[in-house]
């Protein structure tokens, strides 16, 4: 359910918003790419002057590999069965008062060729349903 | 009975504020470098991660990484036992010494970096200063214990290498060297695009 602990993992930067509204917007801004799955790192912008437009980090996320295979960040994991790739989980959140916010997801599980959907919901929007799309090509050729 | 979550509400509180040259930028995403490094020892590993970069300086994770002793059952049934092992994990990664050296010959001890002025009017000093964000501690899973520190660089390095030391006794043995080319956040510093 984490990385592997002795893996270092390559730093692929992505740098792609997610969403926006008024003077804050959340960004994809980077894949951790280890043997058994991928970081996502997040981050969250906004003017410290102003009343965000909602909270600092998603409300939900899930994502989707080009063969149909797909997990959220709600899923319940059972201790009884053997976990089936991907899995889904929010590994960090910080919102430092000097910072911007972070939020890290880890994927567990290397994406077959095609496409990866994430999608995503964000309450300071509305809650409207986005789907964006990277290519796995990159994350594939970095994983060892 | 139901149960639901709050609405939830931006804060009506003043934000703490500090002088804008104390922090990274709000209002630009950073130009990325890719650059991640560690060294490794026989207790555990201090890595360098998520050098991020602005025209006005860039931002640096120091982590420590602590191999963890698995507690036995009747251990972790005690609180006690659990919290003095939190407190000793503590005290090992604040024993951590990390000095980074650019080529002009300035020098910064990681140890001494202090938070932000909290008095937005500060003024800025004339040379470069390394600023602590954040230090957050935790597990990364699998037996280990991380504590990571969010620097910010108030100045883009000097073109060179840039080379960080760090001793941490009982963990690494000796003093060990990490180092990487300044020019990469120069280049990235140019990258920045507006956040919204």
């Amino acid at each position: 359910m984490n990385p592997p602990a002795d893996e270092l993992g390559s730093e692929l930067p992505v740098r792609v918003q997610l969403c926006k509204r008024d003077q804050q917007s959340i960004w994809l801004l980077a894949l951790i790419v280890h043997s058994t799955g991928f970081l996502m790192r997040l981050g969250g912008f906004s003017d410290p002057g102003r009343r965000p437009a909602g909270p600092p980090t998603l409300d939900r996320l899930g994502i989707v590999f080009a063969d149909g295979r797909a997990a959220t960040s709600r899923d319940r994991l059972s201790m009884d069965e053997t976990p089936l790739q991907p899995i889904l989980r929010r590994q960090r959140r910080s919102t430092g008062a000097f910072s911007r916010s972070e939020e890290t997801y880890w994927v567990f599980g290397i994406p077959p060729v095609g496409n990866i959907r994430l999608h995503y919901v964000w309450s300071g929007d509305g809650s409207r349903r986005h789907v964006i799309e990277l290519d796995s090509e990159p994350v594939r050729q970095l994983a060892p | 009975m139901s149960f639901g979550f709050r609405r939830y509400e931006p804060p009506t509180n003043q934000a703490l504020l500090a002088p804008a040259w104390a922090q990274a930028p709000r209002d630009l995403v950073p130009g990325l470098t890719g650059i991640r490094l560690e060294v490794v020892g026989s207790g555990g590993s201090v890595r360098i991660h998520s050098i991020e970069a602005y025209p006005s300086g860039f931002l640096m994770t120091i982590e420590s990484r602590l191999a963890q002793r698995r507690l036995s059952a009747a251990e972790l049934r005690s609180a006690a036992r659990v919290r003095q092992q939190s407190t000793n994990e503590r005290e090992i990664h604040d024993r951590m010494l990390g000095n980074i050296a650019f080529t002009d010959r300035t020098s910064f001890r990681i140890e001494d970096a202090k938070w932000p002025p909290r008095d937005p009017s500060t003024p800025a000093p004339s040379g470069m200063q390394v600023i602590l964000l954040y230090h957050s501690g935790g597990s990364a899973g699998d037996f280990v214990s991380i504590m990571a520190r969010r620097l910010w660089f108030t100045r883009l390095p000097s073109s060179g290498q840039v080379s960080v030391t760090v001793a941490w006794t009982g963990v690494l043995a000796g003093r060990r060297r990490l180092s990487f080319n300044a020019d990469t956040i120069i280049e990235a510093a140019s990258t920045v695009v507006p956040a919204w």
